[in-house]
């Protein structure tokens, strides 16, 4: 394909010595984008099949958002392209015309006709299809030879059970010419019967080029306690118990999981799991483990895993090998200057797909233009297709109370239930892993302090799900794959405290299990062990871990409530300055709050001086720390509420700063500043630490609350 | 016709608010060649003014704080 001549300069001179390239994208006469580089190569598509989608991207309808369905298993060489449209983008007027193209094209294909039919009334904007589709995924045939079939369909669906409903009939009843077998309808709708909660049925799909009356049906945000139900409710006649262990084995290890059933006239015994990671496998070593775990199953190729994890990548101007997209120039020039124009591929989800005597599993990639920003770069960098995000917030929520702090808290709140996983988990910090366990039992104990039913409702799911994943000798880590540590350990059980569990065996036997943390002086260490870490982190046995096994501030003040007869001698100690430090925290307000409130549940002779100067210290951060984040001031607020005498003004400055804070999603700017220095380093902050955000922002949402709550429990209102 | 010319041209026209709405008018698709046409005075090829993009987005880039690293 090359470029139409300029009037004033044919194309093919390039007297300024600019090399010439072939032209990346542009349509004319539905020549389509030549954006093949955005197609991984051997192994994971053979050139047959890469030649197969370059062609079939040119018939796209618009600068292409992607999904390429990889089969990873020895010698499967089918690949699937799926093509999306979005209403947001003005997307479907232009399929509808492409749609009957398509069909003038092969005017014989019934298919393609019922196509056509869909995609006009998808287009026109009073439409109930168009206002409750948000996306539709096209997935194309790629034959060997011959004129391709019509595509498969996937649409999504309003979150509402009866709009949902019917939308999906109204879909069916123009993708199918015939009326909608009643056997289908019912089951279909038992399906959305049988959503409780937020689980909800987010899209269909209809096989236009299949001709038995079939479809696929997703269910998003169901609870792994919530399988064998739904698939009772709707008479799913597979093995119930298989199919809720299917999912649950999955649900721990990600981010979401989507399970994906075949309906007709009665469910087929078939069944799906989608599993989304929201970071990229460079980021994110979940990628790595699950993987790792279906190769050795036998169900993958080592090398196409391998492949499939390195195919996540940018592309820049000039990466391409091709002129960049006329209509991305032009854009370019017309937005911001802070708002650049790539394109980008990227890893989204594997599928593991079980029926009577078989197991497969795929993995889908994500690829497409993309806008960065700087101002919205956290979220760019975490990019992912469209398709892969999770779930937007229900649209049934509660009326907001009245009141600043009452609200803040309020919606803080609903953005944390959101954020909580399917697996009652919440996770945040991007380390070598993503932290869940810890993480989890820090956010429930801040919802609960809150008072708030739903809050506390799930903190009992995450509470549940942590009984799960206690260590065999006691305890718990940062993520399911670490050893036992401390500071998740005491997170814990101050969360079985916050729901009056604190008799649980499992409780009771973390007590003991912390013991093994305490060091001569009575301070609390991080790791006891070493070992365990040396092997997650593939260093030799006699690796230091000499600073991660030192008693640390934050962690003994953390403990302490557990551990008073020899923690709280330890902390007095420690105080310099009016603060404790933080070896794990970039800012010593956490360290500084969790010791003054653990002095002020059990005061000695002194520690009203320790805690006054305590206070004088947190009031500095409220007034004059220009770098305290909304993390820090929840602790600096902490620290001055702790005690028989709070510094009232400083608090309600505080609560000030952060009502202002909040931001329009209910969380809090991440600002969870979380220091790792190497594992021998004695002397945290010695410059060659890690520093990492919460970038989910769960954490600093979750203190935030709780020390709002705790300033509400003290009657403090913010002051302008 | 020079890449310099395609350059001046970009940063011209995220300042000018003529000939910014001139580029407005033109059409996604085949815009280097419409805008070659409806503006005879740009001295320039499309190929030029793709290699002046490329120069434009990187100046941008480090312009605004990004760091090679950040691309993913």
């Amino acid at each position: 394909m090359t470029r139409a001549p300029g009037r004033l300069v044919p194309h093919d001179r390039h007297v300024t010595g600019v090399p010439a390239r072939r032209p990346l994208a542009e349509r004319d006469d539905h020549d389509g984008p030549d954006l093949d580089f955005l197609i991984p190569g051997a192994p994971l598509v053979s050139a047959g099949a890469a030649r197969r989608i370059a062609t079939a991207l040119r018939s796209f309808v618009t600068v292409p958002r992607l999904a390429i369905e990889c089969r990873l298993a020895d010698g499967a060489e089918q690949v699937d392209v799926q093509e999306c449209l979005l209403r947001a983008e003005g997307d479907y007027p232009l399929l509808a015309r492409r749609a009957s193209e398509w069909h003038a094209r092969d005017p014989g294909n019934a298919g393609l006709r019922q196509l056509v039919d869909f995609c006009r009334e998808l287009a026109h904007p009073d439409s109930d299809l168009h206002r409750g589709v948000e996306e539709v995924f096209l997935e194309h045939d790629l034959p060997v030879a011959g004129q391709p079939g019509a595509p498969s369909v996937f649409l999504s669906l309003p979150r509402d059970p009866e709009a949902g409903l019917h939308v999906a009939l109204t879909a069916l009843r123009l993708l199918r010419s015939s009326p909608t077998p009643a056997g289908l309808a019912e089951t279909l709708a038992r399906c959305f019967e049988g959503c409780e909660g937020e689980a909800h049925i987010a899209a269909i799909g209809v096989m236009l080029s299949r001709p038995l009356d079939l479809m696929r049906v997703n269910v998003k945000r169901l609870r792994p306690r919530q399988i064998e139900p739904f698939l009772a409710h709707i008479a799913w006649p597979g093995d119930r118990a298989r199919a809720s262990a299917l999912f649950e084995a999955n649900v721990r290890k990600v981010d979401r999981v989507t399970l994906a059933l075949d309906i007709g006239a009665v469910p087929l015994p078939r069944i799906g799991v989608e599993c989304f990671l929201d970071d990229q496998p460079g980021r994110d070593l979940r990628w790595r483990m699950v993987f790792d775990e279906l190769v050795a199953e036998g169900l993958w190729s080592a090398e196409k895993a391998d492949a499939f994890l390195q195919a996540p990548r940018d592309f820049l101007p000039g990466s391409t090998g091709r002129h960049w997209s006329d209509a991305m120039i032009r854009q370019s020039i017309l937005r911001d200057q802070t708002e650049f124009s790539s394109f980008a591929r990227r890893a989204v989800h594997y599928k593991i797909v079980e029926a009577p005597g078989t197991r497969e599993a795929k993995a889908y990639l994500g690829a497409g233009h993309l806008w960065r920003s700087l101002e919205h770069d956290p979220e760019v960098r975490r990019w992912q297709p469209h398709f892969s995000r999770a779930a937007s917030p229900g649209t049934t929520e509660p009326k907001e109370p009245v009141g600043t702090t009452e609200r803040a808290i309020h919606r803080g709140l609903r953005f944390l239930l959101d954020a909580q996983l399917q697996s009652g988990l919440w996770r945040d910090f991007v380390t070598r892993g993503v932290a869940d366990e810890w993480v989890s039992a820090f956010v429930a104990c801040q919802l609960c302090a809150t008072g708030d039913d739903d809050a506390r409702q799930a903190a009992v799911a995450c509470w549940e799900r942590l009984l799960a994943c206690e260590r065999p000798g006691g305890g718990w880590g940062y993520s399911w794959d670490c050893p036992a540590d401390a500071d998740s350990t005491a997170w814990v059980i101050r969360l079985a405290l916050a729901l009056g569990r604190a008799e649980d065996p499992a409780i009771v036997r973390a007590r003991g299990h912390l013991l093994r943390y305490v060091d001569g002086g009575g301070g609390v260490t991080t790791v006891a062990d070493a070992a365990g870490w040396a092997t997650l982190l593939d260093k030799d046995a006699d690796f230091s871990f000499a600073g991660w096994q030192q008693a640390h501030d934050c962690v003994t003040a953390a403990a302490a409530p557990f551990l008073p007869e020899c923690s709280l001698d330890y902390l007095r100690g420690r105080q310099g300055g009016g603060r404790w430090e933080g070896y794990w925290w970039h800012h010593d307000a956490y360290a500084t709050a969790l010791a003054v409130e653990a002095l002020a549940g059990r005061l000695d002779p002194g520690d009203a001086a320790r805690i006054a100067a305590a206070h004088d210290v947190a009031a500095r951060w409220i007034a004059e720390d220009r770098e305290a984040t909304s993390f820090d001031l929840a602790f600096a607020l902490r620290t001055v509420l702790a005690g028989t005498a709070p510094t009232r003004d400083s608090a309600a400055a505080a609560v000030a700063q952060l009502l202002s804070q909040q931001r329009a999603d209910g969380s809090w700017p991440a600002g969870a500043r979380l220091r790792v220095p190497m594992p021998g380093t004695l002397e945290a902050g010695a410059g060659s630490d890690w520093i990492r955000l919460d970038d989910r922002a769960n954490f600093t949402t979750a203190a935030v609350l709780g020390a709002l709550a705790a300033a509400r429990r003290a009657n403090i209102q913010g002051a302008p | 016709m020079s890449i310099a010319a395609a350059l001046k041209f970009i940063r011209t026209a995220r300042s000018d608010a003529a000939l910014r709405a001139r580029v407005e008018a033109l059409p996604d698709t085949g815009f280097a060649t419409a805008l070659l046409e409806t503006m005879p005075e740009l001295d320039f090829t499309p190929d030029e003014l793709d290699r002046a993009f490329e120069i434009e987005w990187y100046a941008r880039w480090l312009r605004f704080g990004f760091r090679g690293g950040e691309v993913l």
